[in-house]
């Protein structure tokens, strides 16, 4: 891994000296081809994010091609990318984007194949780093735990551009499929989610079961003993796709031209298998059996299934010469059923009371970029993001036995970026961060503090 | 007291708001059918917003590398920095919503281009170089 980034920065350095032109290089007067090519570093002073940050982390890189082919009012394109994030993406090529794109008008355009999701203002360029001042977009909008839902959709839609009295709009419907996979941070954010169900899940009928195949006293049931890896296989889980609407509307007022306001929602409805393996013991009081536990095993799966889920973003934002303000605001709400099968000799007709949830998530952020000169910007947002807004403080979590500062995670991120030429540049960036809302247990194992810092550089080179 | 922060308010806006003086003509291809262009008509061009001429020919727009001028002619008409501009146009290539915009590397070639492409649109400074066989339009 090293040596690749390693090859990555050289060349980086090389075409430092090459005089590329800025916007692709254009083969023939209808044919382009641009391309980028990114590598980071990450470092937490603790808890890790995307993978083994608190050690310092190389994977963190972007890669990408396209082209563009067109004819009058025709354009045909394609992006192959390739990314590592953590423990994510693991650089294997995929097709970014492939589409055809026919314009009738300036109002009425149609395009299909497989298509970015014009969410929030950044949603489509999430992985192209040249693209912003940031390195890591704000989380609490552009979480990484759903890109793997809302970053491309294969289907069809229509967009275009109306000017009237009122401004200027522009608008994009779509419908399709989002390809979720498995492998990615929404499936481990799943699985993370779940982890505290399937405790709750064991303990409700670790208690009836055995209190009453034991002949035991209510409540002699103390607690369980089990590995959490040991539940879940994650080569044997399986994601479905999803089905997903949406619609973006831009708006550019008539009395400012500077100004732009947006609204923007998804609908995407998710389904997740997930097979699980209990292995462990149930931890008796004292003196009612020997050795005060009874180990127990049983296999079943559980299906996360989510109720279409809309996710609206609010993004507006200002240009005022060099300056650039941006803010954005994000809500949607899960609502999903837990169907469980298997797990002999389970009744599982008691577990009804705790296989639905309705949780509502709210993020925003604003930010402020000025472009000191050519080659120097700098940038700095601040951000929260709360995953269940009726327990922004986590008195919620801390009555299940979880920290309370997986309720919500703020975060204050200065950016600086150096753009050497027109091709390449370099940013430095820290991220100061109060809560964990959205870490993984997972990669968490020895626990998660509440205050930690995030240090990110990455280098990349774009034509 | 007031006066003095008015008057630097005031001074701060003017500060940043000046844009150095512009010298350029806005040329087109003889099959363009107008003779003066909106500022904002202008500037959806050049953002890919607008890509079709009223008779339905495609618009095609091209930029010139030369930097003194281009960058005059972003903060004039499109009133984003070079920088601003730049990005926009990654955003639109990367993210699938625009082939790259046509780029030349001095005023000649522009020109040259325009002749020769029907439906171009491009910007030239108003000195340095003979205009023939292309049509200038005003911007209002």
């Amino acid at each position: 891994m090293v040596k690749k980034s390693k090859i990555t920065i050289i060349f980086c350095l090389y075409f430092c000296f090459i005089c590329i032109p800025c916007y692709g290089i254009q083969l023939m007067d209808n044919f382009t081809v641009s391309g980028f090519l990114s590598q980071g570093y990450m470092k937490t002073d603790k808890n890790n994010w995307f993978g083994n940050e608190e050690k310092g982390s190389f994977n963190f890189d972007e890669y990408g091609i396209n082209f563009n082919f067109s004819v009058d009012k025709l354009r045909l394109g394609a992006q192959v990318a390739a990314r590592d994030m953590g423990e994510f993406g693991d650089n294997e090529l995929f097709l970014d984007w492939v589409h055809g794109d026919y314009k009738f008008k300036d109002y009425l355009g149609i395009r299909v194949g497989k298509c970015k999701v014009p969410l929030g203002f950044y949603n489509g360029g999430r992985d192209v780093d040249m693209l912003r001042v940031p390195v890591l977009l704000p989380s609490c909008v552009y979480d990484e735990s759903r890109r793997d839902i809302s970053n491309s959709y294969r289907g069809g839609g229509i967009y275009g551009n109306i000017t009237s009295f009122l401004g200027e709009f522009e608008y994009e419907l779509w419908y399709g499929i989002s390809e979720i996979g498995s492998a990615g941070m929404y499936e481990k954010g799943v699985i993370d989610a779940m982890s505290f169900n399937i405790n709750s899940f064991m303990a409700v009928f670790a208690s009836a079961f055995i209190e009453n195949a034991y002949d035991l006293p209510q409540g002699s049931v103390t607690g369980m003993n089990y590995n959490r890896n040991s539940i879940v296989n994650p080569e044997d889980i399986e994601v479905a796709n999803a089905a997903t609407p949406g619609i973006s509307v831009l708006w550019m007022p008539f009395f400012c031209e500077d100004l732009k306001l947006g609204v923007s929602t998804q609908s995407v409805d998710p389904d997740v298998v997930i097979p699980v393996e209990f292995d462990g013991d149930v931890l008796i009081a004292s003196g009612l059996v020997p050795g005060d536990q009874i180990p127990f095993n049983t296999t079943g799966s559980i299906l996360f299934n989510a109720k279409p889920e809309y996710a609206f973003v609010f993004s507006g934002e200002y240009f005022f010469n060099e300056w650039v303000f941006t803010s954005e605001y994000i809500m949607y709400k899960l609502d999903y059923n837990l169907i469980y099968e298997g797990f002999s000799p389970f009744d599982l007709s008691e577990i009804e009371a705790i296989s639905k949830f309705k949780i509502s998530v709210r993020g925003w952020y604003v930010q402020a970029v000025y472009e000191i000169s050519d080659m120097f910007s700098a940038g700095i947002y601040y951000s929260e993001f709360y995953p269940d807004r009726t327990d922004k403080k986590g008195d919620k979590l801390k009555q299940r036995g979880i920290e309370a500062h997986r309720a919500w995670q703020k975060e204050i991120v200065p950016t600086l970026r150096i753009d050497f030429n027109k091709n390449l540049l370099l940013k430095l960036e820290t991220h100061f961060i109060n809560g964990t809302a959205q870490l993984l247990t997972d990669f968490n194992p020895d626990g998660i503090s509440k205050n930690w810092i995030l240090y990110t550089a990455k280098m990349t080179f774009n034509f | 007291m007031v006066k003095k922060i008015v008057f630097i308010i005031l001074f701060i806006i003017m500060f940043f708001s000046i844009c150095p003086a512009s010298e350029f003509k806005v040329i087109v291809n003889r099959s363009v059918a107008i003779d003066s262009i909106k500022r904002s008509d202008l500037k959806k061009i050049f953002l890919g917003k607008k890509t079709l001429w009223e008779n339905d020919d495609s618009i095609v727009p091209v930029i010139i590398g030369e930097k003194d001028i281009h960058n005059v002619f972003v903060r004039k008409i499109v009133k984003k920095t070079p920088s601003q501009f730049a990005t926009y146009w990654k955003r639109m290539v990367f993210t699938g919503r625009a082939k790259s915009l046509k780029t030349l590397k001095d005023e000649q070639a522009v020109l040259n281009y325009v002749i020769v492409t029907k439906g171009a649109v491009g910007y030239i400074s108003k000195k340095n170089i003979h205009i023939q066989n292309v049509k200038i339009i005003s911007v209002r």
